[in-house]
């Protein structure tokens, strides 16, 4: 008889240490399921576990007519209002995105059996499965234990996935691989006990090269770049970066970290992090605001002294006796010199483009690493067993060097023989993998959005859907003009091809939206008394230079109306550039009041008698709802008064960005202020109509009112944004440092972004009570 | 033998070119308006940006129905665990049917299926891995149900696909329409919104002294009698569907009603009967001698008048 439970038809395939946290990690599941464990104490298990909860998961969802409770059997809760049976996302760290084509072919099996059928690359290099039943997941835990893959530290207040540019080891610019430096790091910090107590999420970064876009360092909680000094290896090493609501760039902590001291140094950063950082407040708990409150010298002296207090432990230094100095790969050259091309030819249709834009040619001679391009990062486990085959056959290296997922939601094949690309494109175009443009304009990069996640308010994935399919169709037009026009205008289509557009569906920026030529976050405006879905457009970030620039807030469009303003953008910057003029450079050229010129007409949503399109979002049935808190509008509700005065504190913060352009950071966070203080003088007058202009006052009522009273809080960065406001009016001091006043602009439109959804939920519990009192 | 998940597959008549998925998406949205599909629905995944994927999937607790370029999938997941494959199968049929029907009761995606065999996966590697044993298993468990629902000519035959899939087999001599299965299967969660209302119109209760069936409104519409439609829903309801009515929601009725005029017939509605009931009432005792009420509300006229408009 065989097994009839995985834990025993994959005993003795797991590690014990793995096999004994799967077997834990399940029976705490049975406890909560039995009422007989703390639901935080579970939700926290679990979350370490990488099991997040998804959309509707409090049981409740907007319909598009009105709030329905979604009855689910009755059962204890995973954590605070989250039903047990409700479906969540299982997501799966693989560090650095180094992948074996087994582990890929267990992913397939278990998208198939856990799952709907599709694996889904995020951009951190790591997978995830949505639609999950909470009880699958020991099991899905195990068969992926038995393959290698440990889903711990996924999530949680932990050390995430340590991600690394996915040429790491091919690269031809980079000092050398940092790859096994990845996986060193990976391994010694997980479950490592000074990595247990950190206030919040610690993402760290490697990159082999200081230049371009791939390792993102500058964005990350710490940063590693290989750097080689007198032939020795080691690191730059910075900290402190991060999107999310407020983007800080990383500081450089060290100019040049040995490669032995490396993990030291991590775990003396560790030791500080987990010491000195905001634990209650979670809005300021990520490295980033510590090393801001404590200023780089003081945070790079107290990591000095940490280290130098730390216990020796041989792990420090044990992995370097195992690397092999030569890169993974180069020995074995067998394939590059096999001309076998299975009957595929150089000239098959859309074989010349594909390479163009999705080939790379390796250091290696004759070996290239091939981007497959999965639209929206998802791929079906069918495809999933294709390019494990695809794989074996073309991309021939170690476990873990043939097949790498990228920030770019892709996975890339490599050591592939130049000499086979011909047959590999064919094989890859039978699996429905064989698109070209991957990093391309049409590859849109979104995060999961209102599709799943459950702070999105705007469909990221909808319109990354729908872009893709208009801009795969413009560029798939051949290049117009001819003659002494026609390099110029293939130069221009080549420059278009490569724009990048990335979307968050909220303001946390799992999208990357910052670091896109241009990038969008989800938000939602009141147009007459309903709520249409909105993009903020965010221009001009750079992703090279490890993502050495943030883009520029521009203001708000319609969710119907962002693919036109795409297609402005883009025809605005070809016939204004200067020769070679990229669109970060062109941005910044333009300024603020010419980028805004260009989308202007866009931003106005139409009253919905006219367009009810506008009114719900992409690629969605329903009638929109913020956050589906059921927030069923009414209709004939004239511009509030809200509405007037909010306007002002968004020209305010809009101003403020001008004042930063033109260099005083003293103007700009003045108009930041000001800005906030409008909007919060917009919110007082709803109840107080009598309310003056002095600072003192607004702050005092807005503090009395709305801040105290927990009614301005967001429901998961709480108090984080009224905090702006309370904070800046306390210190009144001007500031001089560009960085700082681009915060405050930051700080001062989420400020209004939380006064439009705080009037929001206000005007619903208006419309709840009259609803309540009439017969 | 059970089987922790199961899919049946219905495939699509062949057509030229490929019906658009894009519509499902609206379909899918409807039918967990309306409580159309055994199981609670929970959200709609869009997919169609993945070449062979699964199209559009209306997740549900206890299935995912998915339409793309293939046919319908019909998954059957959790609840099932304690079903003998035999069971399990019957379920996910049944699930699949009541679909069918659904999608063309609502008109507004164009698919078409065949129904004289499906294909059928088990998506368990531990039970029913894709081995010949496995095979062997899953036909013992499974096939004398099949036989149970659709006669003695029902064949199973095992697919020849990559053994790293799932195990597959295609059942032949399979109507689906015929087969003796109840409506729904019994879960243990129920759809969401109310059932639809039963069509048999005379066998209703009268809700109020003054009510008129819907088919006598479109009768008086037909022939241009002179009449006042009154919509005593509220705005919001209003802009879903309506029979561009007079907007007068209840609560403002004993403000406004004075503006209506007495001479003529008064058609009062509401979406189900009750709220317009009390607003005949209310109007007959204040001196309106021609108000009736519109027996079933507007969702009565959406089931036996005008589909076209949005249920809700
Ligand atoms: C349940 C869904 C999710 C929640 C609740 C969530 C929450 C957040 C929050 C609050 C932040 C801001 C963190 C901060 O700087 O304080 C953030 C940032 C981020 N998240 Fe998520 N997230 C979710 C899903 C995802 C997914 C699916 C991905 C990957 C595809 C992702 C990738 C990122 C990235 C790359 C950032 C920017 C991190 C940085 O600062 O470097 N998140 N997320
Ligand atoms: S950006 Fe917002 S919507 Fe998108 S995944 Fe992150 S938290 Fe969710």
């Amino acid at each position: 008889m065989s097994a009839t439970r995985w834990k025993d038809a994959l005993a003795g395939r797991i590690a014990d240490d793995w096999a004994g946290e799967i077997d834990h990690f399940e029976s705490q599941l049975e406890l909560r399921r039995a009422g007989k464990l703390d639901e935080k104490a579970f939700a926290e298990t679990r979350l370490r576990r990488g099991v997040y909860g998804q959309r509707y998961d409090n049981g409740r969802r907007h319909d598009g007519i009105a709030v329905r409770s979604l009855d689910f059997p009755e059962r204890p809760t995973k954590g605070p209002d989250t039903v047990w049976d409700a479906p969540g996302m299982q997501r799966i760290k693989i560090p650095f995105g180094g992948l074996s084509p087994e582990q890929l072919e267990t992913l397939a099996d278990l998208a198939e059996e856990y799952s709907d059928e599709i694996l889904h690359v995020t951009t951190r290099q790591d997978f995830q499965l949505h639609f999950v039943h909470i009880e699958d997941t020991p099991d899905l835990m195990r068969r992926l234990a038995a393959v290698g893959i440990t889903t711990r530290e996924a999530c949680g207040n932990s050390v995430r996935n340590v991600t690394a540019c996915p040429l790491a080891g091919v690269c031809s610019s980079e000092a050398f691989d940092v790859s096994p430096y990845a996986a060193a790091l990976m391994h010694f910090l997980l479950g490592h006990p000074d990595v247990q107590d950190f206030g919040r999420k610690f993402k760290p970064a490697f990159s082999g090269c200081e230049d371009s876009a791939c390792g993102l360092v500058q964005m990350h909680d710490a940063g590693f770049v290989a750097r080689l000094r007198d032939g020795e290896r080691g690191f730059k090493v910075v900290v402190g970066g991060g999107l999310g609501a407020v983007p800080h760039q990383a500081q450089v902590l060290s100019e040049f970290t040995p490669e032995r001291e490396l993990l030291p140094q991590v775990q003396a950063v560790a030791r500080v992090f987990a010491r000195l950082g905001e634990k209650k407040n979670r809005g300021r708990a990520r490295i980033k605001f510590l090393v801001a409150r404590l200023g780089i010298e003081e945070f790079r002296r107290l990591v000095a002294e940490e280290r130098a207090a730390l216990p020796p432990d041989p792990r420090h230094t044990a992995f370097l006796a195992e690397l092999g100095r030569t890169a993974p790969g180069e020995g074995g050259a067998d394939g590059a010199t096999r001309g076998a091309t299975n009957g595929a030819a150089a000239d098959a249709p859309g074989f010349a483009r594909w390479r163009a834009s999705n080939v790379t040619p390796q250091r290696q001679p004759g070996r290239c690493a091939v981007a497959v391009h999965l639209p929206l990062g998802d791929l079906t486990a069918q495809q999933a067993r294709a390019l494990a085959d695809i794989a074996r056959r073309y991309a021939k290296a170690a476990p873990g060097d043939g097949l790498r997922s990228s920030v770019e939601q892709n996975v890339l094949l490599r050591f592939v023989a130049e000499a086979e690309l011909p047959a590999l494109h064919a094989a890859l175009c039978a699996a429905g993998l064989g698109e070209p443009g991957a990093a391309g304009l049409a590859d849109v990069t979104a995060c999961p959005g209102t599709d799943t996640c459950k702070l999105g308010i705007a469909a990221s994935r909808g319109l990354a859907a729908e872009l893709r399919g208009r801009l795969a169709a413009r560029l798939a037009q051949p290049a117009n003009g001819a003659g002494a026009n026609g390099e110029a205008a293939a130069e221009a289509e080549r420059a278009l091809s490569e724009l990048r557009i990335k979307i968050s569906g909220c303001f946390n920026s799992c999208g990357q939206h910052h670091i896109a030529d241009i990038g969008f976050y989800g938000n939602s405006r009141k147009i007459e008394g309903r709520v249409a879905p909105h993009f903020q457009v965010i221009l001009g970030g750079e992703s090279r230079g490890n993502a050495a620039a943030y883009g520029m807030a521009m203001g708000s469009v319609p969710s119907r109306a962002a693919p036109l303003v795409v297609e402005a953008l883009c025809n605005a910057w070809l016939q204004g550039r200067a020769p070679q003029e990229r669109f970060p450079e062109w941005a910044q050229r333009q300024g603020k009041r010419a980028l805004r010129a260009v989308i202007q007409p866009f931003m106005k949503a139409p009253p919905y008698a006219e367009a009810p399109d506008f009114y719900s979002d992409w690629g969605d049935a329903r009638e929109f709802s913020i956050g589906d808190l059921g927030v069923g509008e009414c209709a004939g509700e004239v511009v509030s008064l809200f509405g007037i005065e909010v306007m002002r504190a968004e020209s305010q913060a809009f101003d403020a960005q001008l004042a930063l352009d033109d260099g005083d950071a003293a103007a700009a966070e003045a108009q930041s202020y000001r800005a906030m203080l409008s909007a919060a003088r917009a919110l007082v007058r709803m109840e107080f109509i009598d309310i003056g202009e002095e600072p003192d006052e607004i702050v005092r009522e807005f503090k009395a009112r709305y801040f105290d009273t927990k009614r301005f809080f967001d429901r998961f960065a709480g108090g984080k944004f009224g905090q702006y406001l309370l904070d800046l009016h306390a210190d009144a001091t001007p500031t001089d440092d560009r960085q700082v006043a681009a915060r405050r602009i930051e700080e001062a439109q989420l400020f209004i972004e939380a006064a439009h959804a705080c009037e929001a939920r206000s005007s619903a519990e208006r419309q709840a009570q009259s609803a309540a009192a009439a017969p | 033998m059970k089987a922790r998940r199961l899919a049946v597959e219905i495939p699509a008549r062949p057509a030229a070119p490929a019906p658009d998925l894009a519509p499902a998406i609206g379909l899918f949205h409807r039918f967990i308006q309306a409580g159309a599909l055994p199981g609670l629905a929970l959200d709609v995944a869009d997919y169609r940006h993945v070449p062979g994927g699964p199209g559009v999937l209306l997740i549900a607790h206890e299935a995912d129905y998915g339409v793309s370029d293939r046919g319908l999938r019909v998954l059957r997941k959790a609840g099932g665990e304690g079903l003998a494959l035999g069971e399990m199968l019957g379920e996910a049929l049944c699930m699949a049917r009541a679909a069918l029907r659904a999608i063309e009761k609502d008109g507004g995606f164009a698919m078409q299926f065949a129904t004289a065999d499906f294909s059928l996966e088990l998506l368990d590697r531990l039970a029913f891995p894709n081995t010949a044993e496995g095979a062997a298993a899953a036909e013992a468990a499974a096939l004398p149900a099949l036989r149970g629902l659709f006669g003695a000519a029902c064949e199973m035959a095992r697919d020849e696909n990559d053994p790293r899939a799932p195990l597959r087999f295609r059942v032949q001599g399979a109507p689906l329409e015929a087969a003796a299965l109840p409506d729904a299967p019994a879960l243990s969660t129920a759809a969401q919104a109310a059932p639809q209302p039963a069509p048999a119109a005379q066998t209703a209760q009268a809700q109020s002294p003054w009510d008129i069936e819907v088919e006598a409104l479109q009768q008086m519409r037909a022939e241009g009698a002179p009449h006042l439609v009154v919509d005593v829903r509220e705005p919001h309801e209003y802009e879903i569907c309506n029979l561009d009515g007079e907007l007068l929601p209840l609560g403002q009725l004993p403000d406004w009603s004075g503006d209506l005029p007495r001479d003529r017939t008064l058609v009062v509605h509401c979406r189900t009967g009750g709220r317009s009931a009390r607003a005949v009432q209310a109007l007959r005792a204040a001196g309106f001698e021609r108000a009736f009420n519109l027996r079933g509300g507007i969702l009565a006229w959406i089931d036996r008048v005008d589909a076209s408009l949005r249920r809700y």
